[in-house]
């Protein structure tokens, strides 16, 4: 694991502990350890809140936005997790039922269209059902009596967005590095090419006070 | 280090009493033992144990909400404390529970107070952008015939701040200016392409009286006294294991236990201060633990306040006695008043293209600065004092791709692109010490251990908000002429505590009748009391101010080692 290893470097230089009033740090330490011990990845085991079927909405939909190429998408970074770890802790409760009642409205949509879940429909269906959903996104952004925040779409392509890109695979796939270990300021990207090392990367998702994009 | 016991020894004395362990508590700490004090830190807050607490490699995967906080707790425990950036998924814990803390305002003055309680304090979570004062500041309360004048100058406190910053490693450029001082600095760190191209711009098109440089900033460029250099991983408000960042708890605490002369308790909530009326002096603290409620007494032959600006002079106004009714040590009635913060909310920000294929590595801990031109070779008509302005560069990350159309694989792709340059410049204004600007004990309010909260009358004057506007046309005028488009001018005005620079309330003054301490931290009413963080500030200059604290407190120990040895304490 990369997190374990970057702990182990980061152990060695800090050196000593730094305060030790004797047994107290010892305590302290092996409290760390076990809060350490507990803390695995976000969002294993079944979902608290969304239902098995918009699960499944929901998992096809983040992997039409964001879908596997030679990196993993959407479904494999877990978005499906993270959009039910908001639902359930985070989105105020109108907003939470906005999302659902959104989903919902997919399902129907899809099986009104084409007999069958969205997520059994076709990957050319689920295109023509997402494009019509982003053009609408993109018709209220560019109307300015509208808000799109209010949409049930622009909720989908945030939560989509920000759990792939700060999950395991979407973070290495912008280069992402716990340590960089250097600062370098103004390097010309062409000579690093692609990948773990390449310079420029985006800065880790730092939001507005109160979360709110 | 020995903890003191809870109960037992009540009796026990100490030479000194330290209350706070944050950046000045730190140093009283450091320096007090150091010249053979044996010395009692108290801290509210609890212990923090790097190996446990610090957080800063957690990467966003492992967090919750990915980095978009806990929002409902902090609605709830925290809504004074979530505006601060700092206050985040992973550092939140770093912040008080404003439940437990609160305050008051007049509705029509907010006053955001941030605050850290524990060991270390807000040396944890600070900034830890470092610059020297110069006597165009010592001076401007004298010049413009407003406040009190400074009890001190440049020459006084110029070797002090050499003390500090070869202790404390701070990373920068010497440029010379004599309105920002060059001190001890260490390597600086780089500038992005774009920075570089701004400043050249800068010192093309107002060369005569402009400059650029890279920020100075408390984290290591190279090992220094036995801590690391910065590997620049970003967060460093979530702690420092390696200790590249300078806080209490990397390097003046661990100065303070290596002599063997420190007690350090936390869970320690000062309540007041013990005035002995026969002898005129301090006798020691009154203190509650935090976890048991209980009462309890520490005596010392001097006490050291170094709680923050307002939590200082908080527990002097509670220290009521026949002598002093009004509070410890407000013989001047001035106690609680000339209440300053920096403005910070103003500038400009623009997009830079023509750099598509330049980047930088790693996250630099760190920006640009441009020191303070206005009144100093740039006069304005409009307000006195000045700005300095921080400023970073940086490309769009991701989240650009919630307003730009498209879905798939060709969306994705573009996602894992960096974005275009932006560039963005912030003026951190000087405030001007004000009477109507106090603090005063809340006649009801109360915190979580019974102590009277604070109630804060704070807001900005004409002056905070002519040179507000003045910053955002200037930053805009030097983004385009490197090249910036799309300006955008930053001109909303955040309420005043939000800086994070909060200070005065027990100033300093060369006259007892109008100011609560004198040139060595020393209060005039009270000869072994010592305050020594922000509260002593008379000015408040537009440079971020922790450095000058550390500075005043180092020289205040060493004044203090020399009155006692005189036999004046």
């Amino acid at each position: 694991m990369r997190r374990r290893r970057a702990l182990e470097i980061i152990g060695a230089a800090a050196g000593a502990p730094l305060l030790m009033p004797g047994g107290a740090v010892a305590r302290a330490v092996a409290l760390g350890q076990r809060i350490r011990a507990v803390t695995g990845p976000v969002g294993d085991g079944p979902p608290a809140t969304l239902t098995p079927a918009q699960a499944r909405t929901l998992t096809a939909l983040a992997e039409v936005i964001i879908p596997r190429t030679d990196t993993p998408g959407a479904s494999e970074a877990g978005v499906t997790a993270f959009v039910d770890a908001l639902l359930t802790g985070w989105l105020d409760a109108p907003d939470r039922d906005r999302f659902l009642a959104g989903l919902d409205a997919v399902g129907r949509t899809a099986r009104a269209a084409h007999a069958v879940d969205f997520a059994d429909c076709t990957l050319a269906q689920q295109t023509a059902l997402v494009a019509r959903m982003d053009e609408d996104l993109d018709r209220l952004r560019r109307d300015p009596d509208e808000d799109e925040r209010r949409t049930f779409f622009y909720d989908m392509k945030r939560f989509t967005l920000a759990g792939y890109f700060t999950s395991e695979p979407g973070l290495r796939s912008l280069g992402y590095r716990i340590i960089p270990g250097a600062f370098e300021g103004c390097v010309i990207l062409d000579q690093y090419g692609t990948g773990e090392g390449r310079p420029g990367r985006q800065r880790r998702p730092r939001m507005r006070p109160g979360g709110e994009r | 280090m020995s903890l003191a016991p809870a109960a037992g020894r009540r009796q026990e004395t100490w030479d000194a009493i330290v209350v706070g362990s944050g950046i000045t508590g730190g140093w009283a700490a450091k320096e007090l033992t150091e010249l053979g004090l044996r010395t009692l830190v108290l801290e509210a807050g609890p212990m923090i144990v790097p190996e446990r607490d610090y957080v800063e490699h957690v990467p966003p995967y492992r967090m919750p909400y990915r980095g978009w906080n806990d929002r409902k707790a902090l609605a709830a425990e925290q809504p004074v404390q979530r505006e601060c950036y700092a206050c985040d998924e992973m550092a939140r814990k770093f912040f008080v529970n404003d439940i437990e803390n609160p305050y008051t305002t007049p509705d029509e003055k907010p006053f955001l107070w941030i605050r850290g309680r524990q060991v270390g304090g807000r040396s944890i979570m600070w900034a830890r952008q470092s610059y020297r004062l110069s006597d165009l500041d010592f001076e401007a309360n004298a010049r413009d015939g407003i406040a009190v004048d400074w009890p001190i100058r440049y020459s006084d406190l110029a070797p002090w701040y050499a003390h500090v910053e070869e202790f404390v490693g701070i990373s920068g450029r010497p440029e010379g200016l004599p309105q920002l001082p060059d001190g001890v600095l260490l390597p600086p760190m780089q500038m992005t392409c774009v920075e570089n191209a701004v400043k050249e711009a800068i010192a093309r098109d107002f060369g005569t009286t402009r400059l650029m440089t890279i920020g100075r900033t408390a984290v290591l460029t190279r090992d220094h006294k036995g801590r690391s250099a910065c590997h620049y991983c970003g967060p460093c408000h979530r702690g420092c294991r390696t200790k590249s960042y300078f806080s209490s708890l990397s390097a003046t605490l661990p100065a303070a236990e290596a002599t063997g002369r420190m007690t350090l308790r936390p869970d320690s909530v000062v309540h007041s201060v013990i005035w002995d009326p026969a002898r005129g002096r301090v006798t020691g603290v009154r203190v509650m633990d935090r976890q048991t409620g209980q009462d309890l007494e520490f005596f010392s032959e001097i006490v050291m306040l170094g709680a923050s600006a307002l939590e200082s002079t908080r527990i002097l106004l509670n220290s009521t006695s026949a002598d002093f009714p009004d509070g410890l040590a407000n013989s001047s009635g001035v106690l609680g008043r000339y209440l300053m913060d920096h403005t910070m909310s103003t500038g400009a920000k623009a997009k830079f293209p023509g750099w598509e294929n330049h980047g930088y590595t790693g996250e630099r801990p760190n920006g640009i600065y441009i020191p303070r031109f206005r009144n100093v070779t740039e006069p304005s008509s409009d307000f006195i004092r000045g700005y300095g302005y921080q400023g970073w560069s940086t490309r769009q990350g991701w989240s650009r791709g919630l307003d730009m159309p498209g879905f798939g694989a060709e969306y994705k792709r573009r996602l894992t692109e960096p974005g275009v340059w932006e560039f963005e410049l912030g003026a951190f204004g000087e405030c001007l010490p004000r009477e109507e600007n106090y603090i005063e004990l809340d006649p009801e309010r109360v915190d979580a251990w019974g102590i009277p909260a604070l109630r804060i009358h704070c807001e900005w004057s004409d002056n905070e908000r002519l040179m507000m506007r003045d910053s955002a046309d200037r930053a805009a005028e030097m983004l385009e002429a490197g090249g910036g488009v799309d300006v955008e001018l930053l001109t909303d005005i955040t309420a005043p505590g939000l800086t994070i620079h909060e200070m005065g309330t027990a100033r300093m003054g060369r006259d007892p009748a109008t100011s609560v301490i004198n040139g060595y931290n020393q209060a005039w009413d009270a000869p072994n009391l010592f305050v020594i963080d922000g509260a002593a500030m008379p000015s408040s200059a537009c440079q971020n101010p922790s450095l000058t604290y550390m500075a005043l407190t180092a020289r205040a120990c060493h004044y203090a080692l020399w009155a006692k040895n005189r036999g004046e304490l």
